[in-house]
């Protein structure tokens, strides 16, 4: 069964039929959302009200675009509503304070890398990390959800309202601007 | 040294690990629990709304009752030949009806004291609330051509006022003397005479 017959029923009142477009939208929500917030737990609350924001505006729904594209979009708003509330600010500041947990993140062990080829990868992604979260939130948001792999220029394009070109353009400029970041700490002669 | 592919490769690592992961295995379960909350709340504000409706009916029910127990009723119709008459509801006449004829009435009409309370001209064509009462306890819903008894709220009706029609005296203005306020003629002024600049003059 497709979206629009999950849809249809949904709307005429079977609330199981919404709960399968939940299961099988609910990872593409929840990493949109986690693009604006990158936090797991907002991340998940912002998911959460995205799926019951379009329950209850079903009505509103009139197919002119893939169901999920509609609901990648109220979840982005719904992220990005969340983002600018005051306990985000917070955390956010409460989080640079105390340093983030997941800058440890390293790179996938390889056997051909070297323990020290392997110190200086995750010192590599812990500064591209910083370089990405130094972006404006309209470069990284377009740039985590085009790196996600989950999401498609068109979608990305409807989810932040801006045609496929801006889209791509954000991308290579985000990417630029983290290399450059990169340059000016050493890390090669790019450019 | 890193080159730019691995650059890249880098920034697509990161980018892929911060939106990396999935929602808890309960997302379904609490967005179906909101969901389905929502429409038994609704059910509770309405039943509360209901209630509450509910209760100021009994009240005004109840409050009409022991009015009508405390205080009978006035008689609703009044029973005239074979036909049922309504009389008209009269209120009371306003208390600041009186007293603000009395207040205007000093500043319009002349000098004699017993005239004070008098209503001004243009107060006489209007009609006060109690000529209104008065008006309306005869003009009942009676049928055309059926002679109506004088009832017992006519006898309460106050006798109409007996105003002399009011007359003001033309004002005596004396007439204006022209010949005061002649004018005398001015000195003619000489001539000036004005002789042109010399050389001198113009340095």
């Amino acid at each position: 069964m497709d979206d629009a017959d999950l849809v249809a029923r949904a709307r005429s009142g079977d609330s199981a039929a919404f709960g399968t477009l939940v299961d099988r939208h609910r990872g593409a929500v929840y990493r949109a959302a986690l693009a604006v917030l990158r936090s797991h737990a907002d991340a998940e609350d912002a998911a959460q009200d995205a799926f019951v924001a379009a329950y209850r505006h079903l009505d509103r729904f009139r197919g002119e675009s893939a169901f999920r594209t509609w609901l990648l979009t109220i979840a982005w708003r719904e992220a990005i509503n969340r983002r600018r509330g005051l306990t985000a600010i917070w955390k956010r500041f409460v989080e640079r304070a105390d340093g983030n947990a997941d800058e440890q993140m390293a790179a996938a062990p390889s056997a051909d890398r070297t323990p020290e080829q392997l110190a200086g990868d995750r010192e590599l992604h812990r500064h591209v990390r910083r370089a990405i979260e130094a972006l404006t939130p309209t470069l990284r948001g377009t740039l985590l959800l085009a790196q996600s792999g989950d999401y498609t220029y068109e979608e990305i394009g409807a989810i932040v309202g801006a045609p496929v070109g801006t889209v791509k353009w954000r991308v290579a400029e985000a990417r630029r601007i983290v290399k450059r970041q990169l340059r000016e700490r050493g890390y090669a002669d790019v450019g | 040294m890193w080159d730019d592919a691995e650059l890249d490769r880098a920034i697509d690592d990161v980018a892929r690990g911060m939106t990396g992961g999935q929602p808890g295995g309960d997302l379904r379960a609490r967005v179906m629990a909101r969901i389905g909350a929502r429409p038994e709340r609704a059910r509770s504000i309405r039943r509360a709304a209901l209630a509450a409706a509910a209760i100021v009916l009994i009240a005004v029910i109840v409050d009409r009752a022991i009015r009508r127990t405390s205080s009978p009723a006035p008689p609703r119709t009044a029973t005239f030949g074979d036909r049922a008459i309504r009389p008209t509801f009269s209120p009371p006449p306003p208390q600041n009806a009186t007293p603000t004829a009395a207040v205007r009435t000093p500043q319009r009409v002349g000098p004699d004291a017993s005239s004070a309370a008098a209503p001004s001209p243009a107060d006489i064509g209007r009609s006060t609330a109690r000529d209104r009462t008065a008006t309306n306890a005869t003009n009942t819903r009676a049928p055309q051509g059926v002679a109506i008894p004088p009832s017992r709220i006519d006898a309460l009706a106050p006798p109409p006022l007996a105003v002399a029609p009011l007359s003001v005296d033309p004002l005596a203005v004396d007439p204006l003397d022209a010949a005061a306020l002649d004018v005398p003629p001015l000195d003619p002024i000489a001539p000036i005479a004005i002789d042109p600049r010399s050389e001198g003059d113009r340095r």
